[in-house]
């Protein structure tokens, strides 16, 4: 009894509870408003290329994505409002609103999807968590099930987490049989932009031999953005 | 000795042998043409399944129908085609791209295409998918893709997904995709026709366009996913399908047949052919029962007969030989006639077909028009059939004349 006590006591003190890692992980990245420069790299079986991207947000539901290389696909841009995505593509002048079928599909030719763009899920509202056994002593297994009603296609979520600095390190999702469907890797944290975020995230579907790289090369947080950048005006403009 | 009486016997009384004749004749015709019914509809089903759209044999990467990546492709190079074009036994082949995209309609004045599709992108030779499938008629408004267009190039889209994006010939679309080198494309197309393969399916999410456009946005240069080779008939797949294996044995491609490539379908007719075989057993059975009554009667009757055969001196072999020849030789006189009669019947039918009025549906093709089969199992079947029953349904009979006592034989009747 008394090292049953114990042995809580410390966990509860060197441990956050899980709910406290959710909103940890919730506000990683979130700010009121934010702009980043990155470099995605799609890399599959037969090509791999590299976009270089400049991205900006506003609150939890705005966000506009340009592309700045390479030629041939520099120009296109992404501008979600809500749960909307319009891509305008410079080549044919014209703007198109994904449509709800496409939401699942990909981004860009990436493995990150529109859906993953339009998230607005948070870990602490719509899943419950808790703690799993970590691999080893220097990490922590936030253990993720969506809440009921949580509209996602997986049915667990397992993210390893730094024991120092609770940055993420892994997340895995599983699907309703318990088959990682997709993994993602935190690499490289470092401080950017006035946090300590990881700056490297390795997307990798279970696919074969697919992976997309997304590294941020400068982030402001909490930046002066003006709101005219997420509208359809900008969208089309074509400046950058 | 046998044959002789047989004969005489036959010939004797000539109203039961005309009734039995009639009867064996009619069991033959009805059996031939619900072997010839069944036959053609299992047949025409997977013909106009596999003629309208997949080709009864596919050539294509191998592993491309597991993994149908867009850089899994095959080289069309004038070796290749030259093998196809050679091989014996086939009737036309046309060589497909597919790449999936998002096809939105262009409208509106701020140019945002708000109605958009995924979309199934196969690249064609207009000619030559012409040919394999019949593809110009099943264009329901605006022409096809063989006249080559001025300006922007040219594209059909399935009647299904015409109506999603409200688009109509002389329209144009976008049509947003990622070519096999991983570039983002965008492309404008004018929108040619609208088309109507009977596969809602597919019509609810293809388009078409042009190879050499297909090439060029696609990044693929000389290279396609599928060729679709067509037969003249289902008989000659399994024999075309080898040749072309052995054929193409050099190259880096799999040649695969209907059964294989269009597996859920084989099944679904796999199914189907069960029924096809309890209706055909049914009819049979009925034809057959025919058969045994006429066969029984005419030896029953003759009981009287068979006793003063036997008072004369003739074994109970004899007896049993001679109801069988008689039986067996009328069978064959009806099978022939009822041949004959097959051959009138179902080959003028089998030309001509049955149009139904209200067209059926069938896996998500459509059916208007069907033709009955008329090959040798049209033949085959009933005569065996009818033959066996014959000879089954005789011998009870024959055995019970042999062992007829004389004297009883001939006071009862």
């Amino acid at each position: 009894m008394m090292f049953c006590t114990g042995f809580l006591l410390s966990v509860v003190l060197s441990q956050p509870t899980p709910r406290e890692a959710c909103v940890f992980l919730d506000d990683l990245f979130r700010s009121s408003s934010s702009e980043a420069v990155m470099e995605m790299t799609i890399v599959t079986p037969d090509w791999e290329r590299t976009l270089s991207l400049q991205a900006w947000s506003l609150g939890t539901d705005h966000s506009f994505i340009r592309v700045l290389a390479p030629p041939r696909e520099a120009g296109m841009a992404t501008l979600r409002v809500g749960n909307d995505i319009w891509n305008y593509m410079p080549n044919t002048g014209s703007t198109v609103r994904v449509p709800p079928s496409m939401m699942s599909g990909s981004w860009m030719g990436s493995d990150i999807t529109n859906n993953d763009m339009v998230q607005e899920i948070t870990y602490a509202e719509d899943y419950s968590a808790s703690w799993g056994d970590p691999p080893d002593g220097n990490s922590l297994l936030l253990v993720l099930v969506p809440l009921q009603g949580t509209p996602v296609v997986w049915s667990r979520i397992e993210i390893l987490l730094d024991l120092e600095t609770l940055l993420p390190e892994r997340e895995e999702y599983f699907d309703g049989r318990g088959n990682i469907t997709r993994t993602i890797l935190f690499t490289e944290p470092r401080e950017m932009g006035g946090r300590k975020i990881p700056t490297v995230m390795t997307v990798i579907p279970a696919r074969d031999g697919r992976r997309t790289v997304m590294r941020w090369t400068s982030v402001i947080f909490d930046a002066d953005v003006d709101p005219g950048v997420f509208s359809m005006r900008n969208l089309q403009s074509g400046d950058w | 000795m046998v044959l002789k009486a047989a004969f005489r016997n036959v010939l004797r009384n000539r109203g039961r042998t005309f009734f039995t004749l009639l009867t064996i004749t009619g069991a033959f015709l009805m059996s031939a043409v619900a072997v010839s019914w069944e036959l053609g509809s299992y047949n025409n089903i997977i013909m106009l399944f596999t003629g309208s759209r997949t080709g009864q044999i596919q050539v294509s990467a191998p592993g491309y129908r597991e993994d149908p990546r867009i850089t899994n492709t095959v080289f069309l190079d004038s070796a290749l085609t030259t093998i196809i074009d050679t091989t014996p036994g086939v009737a036309a082949w046309t060589p497909r791209v597919f790449a999936g995209g998002l096809v939105s309609l262009i409208s509106g004045s701020d140019g945002v295409a708000e109605n958009s599709s995924g979309v199934f992108i196969t690249g064609i030779d207009p000619k030559q998918e012409n040919r394999a499938t019949g593809f110009a008629s099943q264009i329901v408004s605006g022409v096809d893709l063989m006249e080559p267009a001025e300006g922007i190039p040219g594209i059909l889209l399935g009647s299904g997904l015409a109506l999603v994006l409200e688009a109509s010939p002389g329209d144009t679309v976008l049509v947003f995709s990622q070519g096999a080198d991983g570039s983002m494309v965008d492309r404008f197309f004018l929108v040619r026709g609208v088309l109507e393969s009977g596969d809602l399916e597919a019509d609810r999410s293809t388009a078409w366009i042009t190879l050499d456009n297909a090439w060029e946005i696609f990044a693929l240069e000389g290279r396609v996913h599928q060729i679709a080779v067509m037969t003249s008939s289902l008989r000659q797949v399994p024999g075309v399908t080898e040749r072309l294996r052995t054929a193409l044995l050099g190259h880096d491609v799999a040649v695969e047949e209907w059964r294989e490539f269009a597996e859920s379908f084989y099944r679904a007719m796999q199914a189907d052919a069960q029924s096809l075989w309890v209706m055909l057993v049914i009819i049979l059975a009925v034809a057959a029962m025919g058969v045994l009554n006429t066969v029984l009667m005419s030896v029953l009757e003759r009981k009287r007969e068979f006793g003063l055969m036997m008072a004369l001196g003739a074994g109970p072999g004899k007896v049993v030989s001679m109801v069988v020849v008689e039986t067996m030789l009328k069978t064959v006189v009806s099978i022939i006639a009822g041949s004959l009669l097959t051959v009138i019947v179902v080959g003028i039918w089998s030309r001509t077909g049955v149009s139904f009025s209200q067209p059926m549906q069938f896996g998500g093709i459509t059916i208007t028009h069907m033709r009955p089969e008329f090959t040798p199992e049209v033949f085959l079947i009933p005569a065996v059939t009818i033959f066996l029953t014959a000879l089954l349904v005789c011998l009870p009979p024959a055995l019970k004349a042999a062992h007829t006592r004389p004297a009883r034989a001939m006071r009862t009747i």
